[in-house]
């Protein structure tokens, strides 16, 4: 499909970049465009500007100390992924970023622009909820339990940019996700940590926004071994179905992904920094 | 390393083309036959394709050159009340806006349908109207409605999304679940029941017979889910008119041109195939789906000559699902009577094959070719098949790497796995009690085939060693040991190949090259490099002295292309004839040259030698270069100069042809072993082992890729692949993020082999070897899953067995816990 006609520009500053943002109301954000560049080629949408992210500073970067890790919100998947401090630190925030797709959409796609689209079959959601990250943005900081509202929508408000998410290094984690047979997103994914914030299990793809799973958060508060989720199960009402997988399929997923996330968590445990360090 | 030592190569001249580009067999090689038949050549083609040198439609750019976008039903089943095109020609850019009224006005004729035989059973079938762009109704989603042209695609896209079209929504039947239920809307009014026409093979009253002293009856319904054929070159053509020579000139990315040239001389444009030039280059693929001739062929053409400049199609991906005629989809309606020992009786088998909305080229091959194989390698004393064909409103139907003989694999497999399981016999014992030996060839089944040769019960002993079958138990506790559910399955097939008649040529230039010209048309299959390894192996030619010609119709006198596995039998025996031919007329001229009679000259190692007499010889190439000397005279070594009569003066050449006619049967046995993770119904293919029965192997290496390519599309059908309608008949699998394509990560490594047993019906004795795991390996990918799923109650699954059928299969099973009967 040919592609309509637009403007593009690569501000250098987030002035710059906010003011261009302002100046026509269908200019369009572009960050690492796995999502906004299909729809492009669809003609789905039709932007006046597209207006490149990726030149700058603030959303780049990795930033770990003792207590958190930020991520700009243009670091690609395969940085995500590789980034020794990263895979010490959040090991299944690595991992999951390392089975993003394949390498040229690792190469390209954003955190940012995963956690700004929202796709509801995408990976990240369940890692910032699940971590209970902290998301910070051109205007204020938003809490994950207050960023992903429902399908494609989240808390922020037009002109609003992610600039960088602050995870909060957890005791443990673990991410299981079951992709679809033929995209390889998320048909359901489910995140569980346990760190400062007590014990999260998100889960993602299953229904229109990704959300935390509070009967397996319960049961894991006070005993965070697998035979506390023995029995344990989600409704399906509300949760999604399409061709490849029912809302009933997309329960049971996500039971036996939490126990399985529960399985990796326990296993494979973040490296911790030493106070003294 | 010191290089002094080295040998020192003849320095290449400035237009020599490195020896690399030529797909040269390793350093060392350079014994003779060492490249020709049999052989592991690598492929002489792929040096070019593989750095951007292959010449595919897409990579032609005609000067003047427009751009032309289909506009395609949004519906499934809709009559058109208008179209108004006004909004389109505003826009910058446009050139033409073309509708089916156009097409009527211009007296352009309908896509033909040349696969249903007049001798069909019942009678005759309901044609279809189907012209390049729609009339009056759209009976699918994606049915040509208008075709833009622009100086640009976007322009073109532009204009398209401004033309209204206002339809009136008609009732669907998008399946074939739809289209034979009672009181399902009509696709065509002249068609009751959807049915478009009805066939059947063998002998209703003897199989009935059968079943009256049958000890055991088993039933089964087998579903064989539409596919898209996926090749990985979209389809691509560019239509030019040029008033110069009154010739309609079209570039196409088709697996068969010179029966596209026919198609659109005879039904389209009506007028001699002399001005209709097709040229295909390098095709990416097809698998079926590029075999006949398709709207947008036609509507390049059309344009062109209606705008005066050339127009190129391009087919996006997406629009490619809705585009593309399809593979597969049948129902299949089976009894099996079987005696008390388990030898099968009777077989009784209906099936109901999914036409699409219009008939094509090709549309009735798959059912009426495939069914002819329900026999499969067993000796099945009485057999009763009917056949129909069902219009639904889904893209028309063509063939798809197998075409039909998949289908019958399934259907005679999945039945002896039923049979097997009730008459209390293992899956192997029961397809032995039923083999066809090798003393009962040749075998005529009971629905009128006849099996030249074979060895059922051997290539299944090979396969099944080759898969370590008895191995199984302790993998399957080793799965267990990991919370997985291990199963294995067999499948034995054969099916019938090669079809037609094709003509090859050989033509000598004046510096002793040869030139292959071929009828066939390759379009991944190799035929670059296993044509040049024969004709190397005959002619004595080295193969940088080779080239291959195809594709062109200007250029090939006319073929009948790559389908059915036809190539190595027809094209390769007709290729045979030709060197042969070409090798006779060289004797002539030998002779002169030699002074030794043409009958006392033997030809060996690529020259004519007197080996009775004082074994005097002369080179085939110097005998070539003869028949094209300036001065008519013949000599070599001490011969007397002698005058070359004129037959023998202009070139040296030969033409041959061959008919497979009967056909040959390839035949073999896959094993599959799976695992299955029971808590959430994914399924891992860990295993696959097959042996073919092709014949004689012309290049083990192409052979092994046809074969593993074969294997892929398998577990792409099994596991992942479905073309799936919504109630409307929207295609909700219109994209690869929902069409399930295999992936590497999807497959085993493969261990296959070969037993050939070589045909006498062909000079070569070669036996397809194309199409083997698409029809083979599924059957046996299916037995395993429910072998692995039996301990949970599972009894039955249909493909393809996506994570969720299976789960939702294992649930189904846990909370009925009653099992059933096989139904």
């Amino acid at each position: 499909m040919s592609v309509p006609d637009f403007a593009y520009r690569r501000p250098a500053t987030l002035a710059e970049a906010l003011d261009l943002l302002r100046s026509d109301p269908e200019a369009r954000a572009l960050a690492g465009g796995q999502t906004l560049i299909p729809a492009l080629k669809q003609r789905m949408t039709r932007p006046s500007i597209l207006v490149d992210l990726q030149s700058i500073p603030e959303m780049r970067g990795i930033e770990v100390d003792a207590d958190r890790v930020s991520i700009g919100a243009m670091t690609p998947h395969a940085v995500t992924a590789t980034d020794p401090r990263i895979r010490a630190a959040i090991p299944a925030l690595a991992a999951m970023a390392a089975r993003v797709s394949h390498p040229q959409v690792r190469n390209l796609g954003t955190m940012g622009g995963s956690i700004a689209n929202n796709d509801p079959a995408a990976d990240y959601p369940a890692a910032v909820l699940g971590l209970g990250a902290e998301i910070e943005t051109t205007r204020r900081r938003i809490a994950a339990d207050d960023f992903f509202l429902g399908l494609f929508t989240t808390a922020l408000e037009p002109g609003e940019l992610v600039l960088r998410i602050h995870f909060p290094r957890p005791d443990n984690c673990g991410y299981v996700k079951f992709a679809n047979p033929a995209s390889g997103y998320v048909t359901t994914g489910a995140f569980v940590a346990r760190g400062p914030a007590g014990v999260r299990v998100a889960i993602n793809g299953a229904g229109p926004v990704v959300f935390r799973f509070t009967d397996a958060e319960a049961r894991l508060a006070g005993d965070f071994t697998p035979a506390a989720l023995d029995g344990l199960s989600l409704p399906a009402a509300g949760l999604n179905s399409d061709i490849h997988a029912s809302a009933a399929y997309r329960a049971r997923l996500a039971a036996v992904g939490t126990r399985r996330a529960l399985a990796i968590a326990l296993a494979q445990p973040p490296e911790q920094i030493k106070e003294s360090a | 390393m010191d290089s002094s030592h080295m040998p020192r190569r003849p320095r290449p001249g400035p237009f020599d083309r490195p020896a690399a580009e030529l797909g040269h067999a390793p350093e060392g090689v350079g014994r003779m036959n060492s490249m020709g038949i049999g052989a592991p050549l690598a492929r002489i083609e792929d040096i070019r394709l593989v750095t951007g040198n292959g010449r595919f439609a897409n990579n032609v750019t005609v000067p003047g050159q427009l751009r032309g976008y289909v506009l395609r039903s949004p519906l499934g089943h809709a009559r058109i009340r208008s179209i108004d095109v006004s909004g389109a020609l505003e826009v910058p850019g446009l050139v033409a806006v073309l509708t089916g009224e156009d097409y009527a006005r211009d007296g352009l004729g309908d896509m033909p349908c040349v696969s249903i035989p007049p001798t069909i059973k019942g009678g005759a079938y309901v044609p279809t109207p189907f012209p390049a762009l729609a009339v009056d109704t759209v009976r699918c989603v994606g049915s040509e409605v208008a075709f833009v042209v622009a100086e640009t695609l976007s322009a073109a896209v532009e204009a398209a999304e401004r033309i209204v079209v206002d339809y009136e929504p008609l009732p669907v039947a998008p399946t074939l679940e739809a289209a034979i239920a009672p009181g399902a809307p009509l696709v065509w009014p002249d068609a009751p029941g959807n049915r478009c026409f009805y066939h059947e093979l063998g002998d209703a009253a003897a199989c009935d017979a059968a079943f009256d002293g049958a000890a055991h009856v088993v039933k089964g319904r087998i579903r064989n889910q539409r596919v898209a054929g996926n090749p990985l070159e979209p389809r691509t053509c560019i239509g030019r008119y040029d008033p110069a020579d009154g010739r309609f000139h079209l570039t196409s990315s088709t697996a068969n041109p010179h029966r596209l040239r026919l198609l659109l001389s005879e039904h389209i444009f009506r007028i001699p195939a002399h001005r209709i030039h097709v040229v295909a280059g390098d095709v990416g693929g097809g698998f079926g789906t590029k075999g006949g001739l398709y709207p947008e062929e036609i509507l390049v053409l059309w344009a062109a000559w209606r705008v005066g400049r050339p127009v190129k199609w391009v087919c996006e991906r997406s629009e490619a699902f809705l585009a593309d005629f399809n593979g597969r989809d049948q129902i299949a309606d089976a009894e099996m009577a079987l005696d008390a020992d388990g030898r099968v009786l009777g077989l009784r088998v209906e099936v109901n094959h999914n036409l699409g909305s219009a008939l094509g080229p090709s549309t009735a091959h798959p059912p009426l070719v495939g069914t002819r194989m329900l026999s499969g390698v067993y000796a099945f004393p009485a057999m009763h098949v009917k056949i129909n064909g069902i219009f639904t409103n889904s893209r028309t139907l063509t063939t798809y790497r197998g075409a039909g003989r998949p289908e019958a694999t399934l259907i005679v497999e999945r039945m002896l796995d039923l049979a097997a399981e009730k008459v209390g016999l293992d899956p192997v014992e029961i397809r032995r009690r039923n083999f066809i030996r090798p003393e009962q060839m040749p075998y005529r089944t009971a629905i009128g085939e006849t099996y030249d040769c074979g060895e059922f019960e051997a290539v299944t002993d090979a396969a099944l060693a080759l898969a370590d079958w008895d191995g199984f138990e302790a993998r399957r506790r080793t799965s267990e040991g990991r919370g997985l559910l291990r199963g294995r399955g067999l499948s034995c097939y054969i099916e019938v190949c090669a079809t037609l008649s094709d003509r090859m040529e050989v033509r000598f230039d004046s510096s002793g090259c040869v030139s292959i010209l071929a009828g066939t048309f390759s379009y991944g299959q190799g035929h670059e490099t296993t044509y040049a390894q024969m004709v190397h192996d005959w002619l004595g030619v080295p193969l940088d002295q080779i080239r291959f010609v195809q594709g062109d119709t200007d250029i090939i006198a006319t073929g009948r292309g790559s389908f059915g596995s036809r190539s190595m039998t027809v094209g390769g025996s007709a290729l045979r004839k030709a060197c042969e031919n070409l090798i006779a007329m060289g004797a002539r001229l030998a002779s002169l040259m030699l002074d030794v009679e043409p009958e006392a000259l033997d030809f060996v190692d690529g020259s004519y030698v007197w080996t009775a007499g004082d074994r005097r010889s002369v080179p085939l190439t110097e005998v070539a270069k003869t028949s094209f000397a300036w001065r008519g005279s013949a000599a070599y070594n001490s011969g007397p100069p002698r005058q070359i009569p004129a037959d023998l003066w202009s070139g040296l050449e030969g033409v041959g042809h061959f008919s497979a006619n009967p056909q040959n049967y390839p035949n073999g046995c896959y094993v599959a072993e799976v695992e299955v993770d029971p808590e959430t119904g994914q399924v891992r293919v860990d295993r696959i082992a097959g042996v073919d029965d092709v014949g004689t192997v012309i290049n083990p290496l192409l052979l092994e890729g046809q074969v593993i390519g074969g294997c892929a599309q398998a577990v792409g059908q099994v596991l992942l692949e479905a073309v799936v309608h919504d109630a409307e008949g929207q295609v909700l699998s219109g994209a690869f993020t929902d069409y399930g394509m295999p992936r590497a990560e999807d497959f085993p490594h493969m261990v296959l082999s070969n037993r050939p047993v070589p045909t006498q019906t062909n000079p070569l004795g070669v036996k397809g070897g194309a199409e083997t795991g698409t029809i083979g390996l599924p059957p046996a990918i299916l037995s395993a899953v429910l072998d692995a799923l039996r301990p949970l109650g599972v009894r039955d699954l249909s493909m393809p067995l996506t994570p969720m059928k299976v789960w939702a299969a294992i649930d189904a099973a846990s909370s009925a816990p009653v099992s059933k009967e096989n139904s």
